[in-house]
């Protein structure tokens, strides 16, 4: 099969013939249809997330059940799945506590590499996943059936960006009607983020970023007010759209310790700061805690959305399909995997919110 | 009368006589000091971490005895025993009273003016916190005061205007631990003691008191810890508390030493969507902390002014405690000092002798 292998930091990636291990024990292979491009894919491509090389990317996909190996017993082949990066043992603490985004085994790789190039050396999956490829082996707590009407282009979306920004205000946060909410960030997660925040019924619904088209096209997604983050007075607007006290959750999709402290600052007492977006792993925040103590602000992150996949997935399937979710206006352009390339560097520049690279 | 004054910062205070308190305008009221406590922030203040104007007047954990009353004030007479405290029970009609946030009145920093001045007639900065309470009287809005019981003594009862309420109310009303919920305690002085109380209180188990000094790790157990980690004899202290908590970090750090490494440290120690609560002033910034850390783990950090005491509710339940023998005081304090030696009592402070030492007026 053929997959995209980056062996170098910052390089194209490269199309080659991949093999695949056969499934192992609780483990699934599933023929891709659609993987869309993920920020962090491009964070792992420019190594400014820590992992090794060569490997193949992608996180965000959907496709069909193709085998199952021993120990398999939900899934059977042809059916249409969701495929995520959150494994889950399903019998440690977090995942008995129903927090299986935080799983103790989350990050374990694989007891081998399951894929090999053609000179034989093993190439690892990003993610435990490599969604840049034709075809994936992954364990089966991490796919989610989704009914056979639903488009898998869309659904493979709700593996990654959709449940991020989604869940980050709907799970993480929780965030209660009448509440203010501000995100900052409007590309593949802040929209969702957006529109999370407008589906629980907070307001107002602040969308910051810099650049105009992106905050004229937050309004389509729930925002009620939008401020540009590089306006001088934007702390002060968004105290002014708050009742003079600042948010009581803000948002952080961006990677950028500019964007965290700057979205710190639009905090209200007791607020929480919400951070979302990955930076590099070497970027580091630093803050006065006489910031915290008087303010009792709240710093926290929020992971895959706290994603809980049986649960999530299905619910947002469901909300788009009576439409209540948007999706469609999520995929910007559909690229088949020998322009890759050309998709990763669209989505690098900002152009649109997804790009979804489409097999055959 | 007589006042510690601060006129130069790292430098012992002046006990000069001749100082004057204005009488108690519109809602105030004048105190007659019996005691006050030295705490940990005063002593922020006194060597110039946190910066403020001077000559300035200390001190903030206060009882004493209702002297005057101003107009308007209604809920306290002369010779009431009473707490001042450095939260206020609010305005009562902006955002944060009226959702139950009386910490957080917008209306808190007008606390702030001086009502001290000096035999030159300089006016007293106020510091750390509105009371002003190393002087012989102090006059403050009557929100300040909670009245006590005159059968409460008032060396015990001053500990409950900031340190006691700081410690217990970060974990009871701050962070609401709940039963079962692992804890860590970084430091154990007067307020991490109470932070240990708090967390027993709630039911939280382990209860993992952090600290450098045998001795004190011993009293945290008297307090209710059930665990202890030496830092200064623990190869990895991190890795311990992890072994005390299931290989998971605690669900809440309550970090009561004012150092930004103990809060990074107390940060690591933390598990999962655990909370980190920063409890004593720092000063400095934090350094160290990856964003990544924080989406990767969910942790949660985050501030705890004076214990979110909501002071008219939290003081005169804490004293039923006390009086019910169910909360320690007796044991919070380490010595008394007249207020001609202040200066002996914020030494020992300082060296880290003392729980807290109470400066007592005659």
């Amino acid at each position: 099969m053929k997959a995209a292998v980056c062996y170098e930091f910052g390089q194209p990636l490269v199309l080659e013939a991949i093999e695949l291990a056969p499934p192992g024990q609780g483990e699934v292979r599933v023929k891709l249809t659609a993987t869309a491009v993920c920020h962090s894919d491009i964070h792992d491509m420019k190594g400014e997330l820590p992992g090794p090389l060569p490997f193949v990317g992608g996180h965000e996909s959907a496709g069909y059940v193709d085998e199952c190996g021993p120990g398999v017993t939900s899934f059977k082949p042809g059916d249409p799945v969701v495929v995520s990066l959150l494994a889950s043992c399903g019998q440690c603490y977090y995942c008995i506590t129903g927090l299986p985004h935080l799983c103790q085994h989350r990050f374990d790789p694989p007891a081998a590499p399951r894929l090999k190039n053609k000179k034989g050396e093993p190439v690892f999956q990003r993610g435990n996943i490599g969604g840049f490829a034709e075809s994936v082996i992954v364990n089966q707590s991490q796919l989610v059936k989704v009914p056979a009407a639903m488009p898998l282009d869309r659904a493979a979306l709700l593996a990654c960006g959709v449940s991020t920004g989604f869940g980050g205000v709907v799970n993480r946060a929780q965030v209660k009607p009448f509440e203010s909410v501000v995100v900052m960030g409007i590309g593949g997660v802040g929209v969702n983020a957006l529109q999370g925040a407008a589906y629980t019924g907070a307001y107002p619904v602040i969308a910051v970023d810099v650049l105009e088209g992106k905050l004229k096209m937050a309004r389509d997604f729930g925002a009620t007010h939008a401020v540009n983050a590089a306006s001088k007075d934007a702390v002060e607007t968004i105290r002014g759209l708050t009742g003079g006290r600042g948010a009581d959750y803000v948002f952080v999709t961006v990677g950028s310790i500019a964007a965290i402290k700057q979205g710190i600052s639009f905090t209200g007492q007791r607020g929480t700061t919400v951070l979302i977006g990955l930076p590099n792993f070497k970027d580091q925040l630093s803050l006065s805690p006489l910031e915290l103590i008087p303010t009792e602000k709240n710093i926290i992150g929020g992971f895959m959305g706290a994603a809980n996949l049986r649960i999530d997935i299905p619910n947002l399937v469901a909300m788009y399909q009576s439409g209540r979710l948007k999706l469609d206006e999520l995929i910007t352009g559909r690229y088949p995997l020998e322009k890759i390339n050309e998709a990763v560097a669209s989505t690098e520049k900002g152009e649109g919110l997804r790009n979804v690279i489409m097999f055959k | 009368m007589k006042a510690a004054i601060c006129y130069e910062v790292n430098k012992p205070l002046v006990v000069e006589d001749g100082v004057t308190v204005d009488p108690p305008g519109k809602g105030e009221v004048k105190v007659r000091v019996a005691v006050t406590a030295v705490c940990h922030s005063d002593l922020h203040f006194l060597t110039g971490e946190i910066p403020s104007p001077l000559p300035g007047l200390a001190g903030h954990e206060t009882a004493g005895y209702v002297d005057e009353v101003g107009e308007g004030v209604t809920r306290l007479a002369p010779g009431d025993t009473v707490v001042i405290g450095t939260v206020g029970t609010g305005c009562g009609q902006c955002y944060y009273c009226t959702v139950g946030l009386r910490h957080f009145c917008t209306e808190r920093g007008a606390f702030m003016r001086p009502k001290h001045a000096n035999r030159k007639g300089e006016r007293l900065a106020l510091m750390a916190g509105p009371v002003g309470g190393f002087a012989e009287y102090t006059t403050v809005p009557q929100e300040l005061v909670t009245k006590v019981p005159a059968d409460m003594p008032l060396d015990r009862a001053a500990l409950l205007a900031c340190g006691v309420t700081s410690g217990f109310g970060a974990v009871v009303n701050r962070a609401r631990v709940r039963a079962m919920s692992s804890v860590v305690v970084v430091g154990t002085g007067g307020v991490g003691l109470n932070s240990i109380q708090g967390a027993a209180f709630s039911g939280a188990y382990p209860v993992i008191a952090v600290d450098v000094l045998d001795s004190k790790l011993k009293t945290a157990r008297e307090f209710g810890a059930t665990h202890t980690v030496n830092i200064s004899k623990e190869k990895d202290p991190v890795k311990t508390v992890m072994a005390m908590t299931a290989g998971r970090g605690a669900d809440y750090v309550f970090v009561t030493v004012g150092k930004v490494e103990a809060v990074r440290q107390g940060f690591s120690m933390a598990g999962p969507q655990g909370m980190t609560v920063i409890v004593g002033l720092a000063g400095g910034n934090l350094a160290d902390f990856t964003p990544l850390e924080f989406v990767f783990t969910e942790k949660i950090l985050t501030g705890c002014g004076g214990g979110s005491i909501r002071s008219s509710i939290d003081i005169p339940y804490l004293v039923s405690l006390y009086q019910a023998g169910k909360l320690k005081l007796d044991e919070i304090i380490t010595g008394h000092y007249p207020l001609a030696r202040i200066n002996e009592a914020i030494a020992s402070l300082q060296k880290g002798e003392a729980l807290r030492n109470i400066v007592t007026f005659d």
